[in-house]
């Protein structure tokens, strides 16, 4: 293994590798897990009591709180996989390898923004806003494909749901258009 | 065998408008299976919506064709450009592209269609005749013993195909815990719905099953390279000869056997049914040599076992009530929205829908034999969909689908949220269909434990006084404990091999 082998492994959190090694990203990954359960199983302390008769030996809080245990007994396992997997040619940083690009961020930004505008503008025009600007955002420049595709098939989607299925969409500020 | 509800059920899939939808279906599963990146549960996922106002039956059996169909699409692209569309494609590949490179892409076609449609035809006979008699056996489990089903169909998680086991056991488990949001059924006490009146009623499974398959995969391709694919360009259809079919009708009945059986596995898929007929094809091939250079058998051996993989997933899924595969999983959702009781009260409430699915997969098998066959050429070139028009059109469908499922706007922010968090959680490997699994499993899971612990009286020592219940117990314990036992006997073969070998000195 060269030196750039060895820094790399480094920054993608492998520890040295041994019999019970673990590895760090999935020490992160175990720590939010069961951080997460804990809250959820704390939460479960404000779910409002009942009576033992009227809940006849089923507490609401019995099964969720032992799907969390579950959870988190096997959670105890993940930062300890890796070695092993490694071992047996499975990488399980192939997905998570290559930080995502600010496309990929400026994506799940822009998917919320659409959200908040269809109530606002209308299905319609909300329809087409993402025909339009998530093509360009994610670089397409071929105008030709481009404005044909941003007015017929928005419009052949609502067409379909509002007249075929009959579907009520939310007006938005354009209805007297429609 | 019930002949009223053998013929209602045909009859409901023989009229213009089904067999019409049913035809629409077979082109869009072909279409999505063809399309890398697109998979037929995604595609699944999205179609439930456009059925909420269709009758019930010919909804489920859309859902069915589509399911077959996009099984098939993925060998077309897997043997014209070497990219398989769908994931039980990609042994397909193996041979099949490098027939497409020796000027046998016509053939590889045509052998793959041939293999799908009679693996696909045979294991519906399996999923007619099997599917009852689950379900007559399943009609005398008890809660006690439905419960303990329900643990090893979630235990199968650790065994399904993926990287990590203990990811697919989290992520099914956190479906179950998803599935507990809302209003308690025993005791009417709210559970996880933090003051909110939007939980409530708890979280629906369409919008949340779009946005893990469909939201999470459009992230995942938001900064992925267009690839320029090398497209086979003489596509000369030829069906499989004499001299073919001599040489592939063992493989595509042994790969026919083990599709069916591993579909019939709770959780376990297509894919793994795909790759264990490649396998054994190579087994018990004359030439393994040739496998991997463009050898026939290494295309038929595949394509049997994952449509046979397809019929074998619907025999639990509707039997038991418990889903065969990923795909299922949204099958089983669309049942329940629909009404429907999966499990074997469905045998005996709507008996008919059994035979409609029969008939409509039966009629898919047919359809994209032709379709596939015929339109091979066309649907390779669906790849040239740029992934700029192809995503944005797959988020217009999310939206609009999440929205028209019981309109209103937090549907669509759920569909949205479970994306968001799906994506994040891919990159971390727990994928969307263990998920799924947990979170249609879970209200079964937990009902049924309710119901046994009220009839014990909290005292759950009983659970093991029933033998079919301490059946499924020693199997879920063994499902648990096979990825261990896999890498166990892996790594005592190792020091077997290791140890002969030792004293020649090599």
């Amino acid at each position: 293994m060269t030196q750039s082998d060895s820094d790399t492994e480094d920054r993608r959190g492998r520890a040295p590798s041994g019999p019970v090694s673990t590895h760090i990203p999935d020490l992160i990954v175990a720590l939010v897990v069961i951080t997460i359960c804990a809250f959820l199983y704390v939460n479960t302390y404000w779910f409002d009591s009942v009576p033992s008769s009227l809940a006849q030996n089923v507490l609401p809080t019995t099964f969720p709180r032992l799907v969390l245990v579950v959870i988190m007994a096997i959670t105890v396992f993940l930062p300890f996989e890796y070695a092993r997997k490694i071992e047996r040619g499975i990488d399980l940083d192939e997905e998570r390898a290559d930080r995502p690009d600010m496309i990929v961020w400026i994506t799940g930004v822009a998917l919320v923004g659409f959200l908040l505008a269809f109530p606002w503008l209308g299905a319609l025009p909300a329809l087409i806003l993402i025909a339009v600007a998530m093509p360009l955002m994610w670089g397409e420049r071929r105008w030709k494909i481009l404005v044909p595709y941003a007015a017929l098939f928005p419009l052949a989607v609502y067409l379909l749901f509002s007249q075929v299925l009959r579907v009520n969409f939310p007006r938005g500020a354009f209805s007297s258009l429609f | 065998m019930n002949p009223d509800a053998i013929l209602t059920g045909i009859s409901l899939i023989m009229t213009p408008t089904s067999l019409g939808l049913i035809l629409f279906s077979v082109m869009a599963g072909v279409m999505v299976g063809a399309l890398p990146g697109l998979s037929s549960t995604m595609a699944v996922a999205l179609l439930l919506p456009f059925t909420i106002g269709m009758e019930p039956t010919v909804a489920i059996s859309m859902m069915a064709a589509l399911y077959v169909a996009g099984t098939f699409g993925g060998s077309i692209t897997a043997i014209l450009i070497n990219a398989p569309g769908a994931p039980p494609a990609v042994a397909t590949a193996l041979d099949g592209y490098p027939m497409a490179q020796n000027g046998e892409a016509g053939r590889a076609l045509g052998i793959a269609a041939v293999s799908s449609v009679t693996g696909g035809l045979l294991s519906l006979v399996a999923f007619i005749i099997a599917a009852p008699l689950l379900a007559s056996v399943a009609l005398s489990f008890r809660p006690q013993e439905y419960f303990a089903l329900t643990l090893f169909g979630l235990s199968m998680l650790a065994a399904i195909s993926g990287k990590s086991a203990p990811r697919n056991l989290i992520a099914g488990m956190f479906g179950v815990l998803v599935s507990m949001v809302g209003i308690h059924l025993v005791t009417g006490v709210e559970r996880f719905t933090f003051n909110t009146t939007f939980l409530y009623d708890g979280i629906d499974f369409v919008p949340v099953l779009i946005g893990v398959f469909a939201i999470a995969e459009l992230l995942k391709k938001a900064d992925a390279p267009d690839k320029a694919l090398q497209r086979i360009k003489q596509v000369a259809i030829k069906l499989p000869g004499l001299a073919d079919f001599r040489k592939v009708w063992r493989t595509i009945l042994r790969s026919t056997g083990i599709g069916t059986i591993v579909g019939i596995l709770p959780a376990e898929g297509t894919t793994v049914a795909a790759i264990m007929g490649y396998n054994e094809a190579k087994r018990w091939s004359k030439t393994p040599e040739e496998f991997g250079k463009g050898c026939i058998e290494g295309v038929a051996g595949p394509e049997a076992a994952n449509n046979a993989g397809t019929s074998g997933a619907m025999v639990p899924t509707l039997a038991l009530g418990i889903p065969g595969s990923g795909t299922t999983a949204v099958i089983l959702a669309a049942l329940i929205m629909h009404g429907f009781r999966p499990g074997p009260f469905l045998m005996t409430e709507n008996p008919e829908i059994l035979y409609a699915i029969f008939a409509a997969m039966f009629v898919a098998n047919l359809l994209f034999l032709f379709i596939g066959l015929a339109g091979a050429k066309l649907f390779s070139m669906i790849t040239l969909v740029p992934r700029t028009f192809l995503w944005p059109s797959v988020f217009c469908f999310a939206i609009v689908g999440s929205y028209a499922y019981q309109q209103q706007m937090f549907d669509v922010w759920v569909m949205l949220i479970s994306g968001l968090v799906g994506f994040v959680a891919l990159r971390h490997g727990f994928g969307p269909a263990p998920f799924v699994m947990g979170l249609v499993l879970g209200y079964l899971l937990e009902n049924n434990w309710s119901q046994a612990m009220i009839i014990f009286d909290s005292d759950w020592t009983m659970f093991f006084h029933s033998w079919i219940a301490n059946l499924f117990f020693v199997l879920t314990v063994l499902s648990l404990a096979s990825p261990f036992i896999g890498s166990g006997l892996k790594a005592m073969r190792r020091r077997t091999s290791g140890s002969s070998q030792t004293p020649t000195g090599e």
